[in-house]
């Protein structure tokens, strides 16, 4: 029991180390996404309209009614998008499988410029077509996944199918309705300059939810990726904790997607490299991640607004900036058998 | 103690098992024998529960179709033929032996911990315990998953071709810790290809044929009747060493 021990200590310091630096990032990143704009802000205006309770300036106005919900929005994005990934992943024993890859974002895209077309435009409305969206989309590729017996790269392959499928219809939607050209330019690359209170409350009350119940599922995550039979033979009723869980993701991507728009390689790329890290146990992983997320998009946002300043471009460039290079470069490594 | 009553499996219109019975006691090794898809592997997983079949099967008195996935999981573990490593590490792997026992919300206690423990440094995998089980040997993975099962501290234990991927020496280690989990009391249910390995640790040998049981008894009364030979075309021989012990080859 001794080496176990006392190797476990050594992974449990990196863990630390790693969860002191994402907090520093984390605090910076929020601090700076609320400064930078067209009008910079302080931090010392930040604490003093925070806690003096002073809304009369235009400073105050800004950080109050469009930095602090569009960093919000960021964090709440980020971290939905990632633990959405990270379950996805594990679900379907899947490292390249993200919400963005397999469809999912792409069927709540489509149900958000339904809505639009429609004009149904009501916070609540949106993120709830989202959320079925999302969750029609992958429980599809999830049934013919099993019914099939598909292997990793078929599955994927399934989902970039479904994907254009759904993009397909939503640009049809685009086409023969004007208005929702509009409002989708921005969405369809993924940005939060059009974030408003009224969009991200209701998403943003499912988002926290869906990231409570993934962390108390977490067990069963892990469980689950022991296979099939295994986990069976260790009492768990595989269908239907595999419903939930994906359930779940489509919750958080499709909820995310209702307000950030079709954000791309988050769920991809933040779960392999907080992995690294933390390794797979979705205790440490899950929470890890979501703040992790949470990061990443609020950096790609800031970027997004400082880089051809005073210009400003959708977050979803930035991230598919860097997002698609680090996609290759998992691509290639597995392909050298290496793990993802 | 597992008894199997007339039990049937078919996967869609192919009837795999047909009227199989048998009773598994406790404190015995029991080891199904057979060619390559005669049933083997879904007699076990009949049992498991983890399949649909007709007919009945009881695990210490009680019908398992009776009983809940978690409760059957208390009873009965199942180890599953080998499958593809996740990314969990070893020892966190075996923890997850502990689920059925865990109550809601599901979140080990030190017991569990322990208990895990313990089961990693029988398989002598104590060394490993932090290593992702994707890093790990065919035969260390088979070790992985045997201390998972050892951790679920079920009375009836079923092993799918345990012996898999391990080689001479893990195998004889293996085959001696079922022999111990036997002696504990427990109801050993195993699913082996190699027949001399079969004969050699198996209280009660099961050969199956076409889905049926073809015969049914001892080691010695199954290697006296010359059904290896009717049934997997070999010639077994058999030596005793000075200690008693029977080597068949």
């Amino acid at each position: 029991m001794k080496n176990l021990q006392i190797s476990s200590r050594g992974k449990i310091t990196d863990i630390k180390i790693f969860v002191l630096c994402l907090s520093a990032v984390f605090a910076a990143a929020t601090v700076l996404s609320i400064c930078v704009g067209t009008v910079r802000v302080t931090p010392a205006q930040i604490i003093s309209v925070l806690f003096s309770g002073e809304r009369s300036t235009p400073e105050a106005r800004i950080i109050l009614y469009s930095r602090l919900p569009r960093t919000v929005a960021c964090l709440l994005a980020g971290a939905g998008l990632a633990v959405s990934g990270a379950i996805i992943q594990a679900v379907l024993a899947n490292r390249l499988a993200s919400p963005g890859i397999i469809g999912v974002n792409a069927g709540a895209g489509l149900a958000v410029n339904i809505c639009f077309a429609v004009g149904a435009v009501s916070g609540w409305t949106i993120a709830g077509m989202s959320f079925l969206g999302a969750m029609v989309t992958v429980l599809l590729l999830a049934f013919v996944a099993e019914k099939t017996s598909a292997g990793k790269v078929t599955v994927i392959l399934g989902g970039v199918a479904i994907s254009s499928f759904f993009t397909a219809i939503s640009e049809a939607v685009v086409s023969l309705s004007p208005d929702v050209g509009l409002m989708s330019s921005d969405f369809r690359v993924g940005g939060f300059s059009a974030v408003s209170s009224a969009r991200l409350l209701p998403a943003g009350i499912l988002i926290v939810i869906a990231l409570v119940l993934s962390m108390l599922l977490g067990n069963e995550l892990d469980v689950i990726t022991l296979g099939d039979d295994s986990a069976s033979g260790v009492g768990m009723n595989v269908r239907r904790m595999r419903s939930i869980l994906l359930i779940t993701a489509a919750c958080l991507s499709g909820a995310s997607v209702s307000f950030a728009g079709l954000l791309g390689f988050v769920g991809l790329v933040v779960p392999s490299a907080v992995r690294k890290f933390t390794g797979s146990e979705s205790k440490v992983m899950l929470p890890v991640t979501a703040v992790a997320g949470g990061c990443f998009v609020t950096v790609c946002d800031v970027l997004a607004r400082i880089i051809f300043r005073p210009h400003e471009i959708p977050a979803g460039i930035i991230m598919s900036f860097i997002g698609g290079p680090v996609f290759l470069f998992f691509l290639f490594r597995d392909r050298k058998g290496q793990e993802i | 103690m597992i008894e199997i009553c007339s039990i049937s499996a078919s996967y869609g219109k192919n009837r795999v098992l047909s009227d199989i019975s048998l009773t598994v006691p406790d404190g015995k090794i029991t080891v199904v024998a057979g060619l390559n898809g005669c049933g083997k592997t879904t007699l076990l997983r009949s049992v498991a529960g983890l399949m649909p079949y007709s007919g009945t099967v009881k695990v210490d008195g009680t019908d398992v179709k009776t009983l809940g996935r978690r409760e059957t999981a208390k009873k009965v573990a199942y180890l599953a033929q080998m499958k593809s490593p996740s990314d969990l590490t070893v020892f966190r792997t075996v923890l997850c032996g502990r689920y059925p026992h865990l109550p809601f919300p599901h979140i080990f206690t030190q017991s569990d911990r322990d208990i895990s423990e313990e089961a990693v440094n029988t398989m002598n995998l104590s060394d490993l315990a932090d290593r992702k089980t994707s890093q790990l040997s065919g035969g260390l993975l088979q070790k992985t998953s045997i201390a998972m099962v050892i951790a679920q501290q079920a009375g009836n234990i079923l092993l799918d071709e345990p012996t898999t991927f391990l080689d001479a020496s893990s195998k004889l280690q293996l085959m001696n810790r079922a022999r111990l989990m036997a002696e504990e009391g427990k109801a050993v249910f195993a699913v082996l290809h190699d027949l001399p390995m079969a004969l050699r640790y198996a209280d009660k040998v099961a050969v199956i044929k076409d889905g049926s049981i073809f015969a049914e008894g001892s080691p010695e009364e199954i290697y006296s009747s010359g059904i290896a030979e009717k049934v997997f075309g070999v010639k077994l021989y058999r030596t005793e060493v000075d200690d008693g012990i029977r080597y068949f080859y």
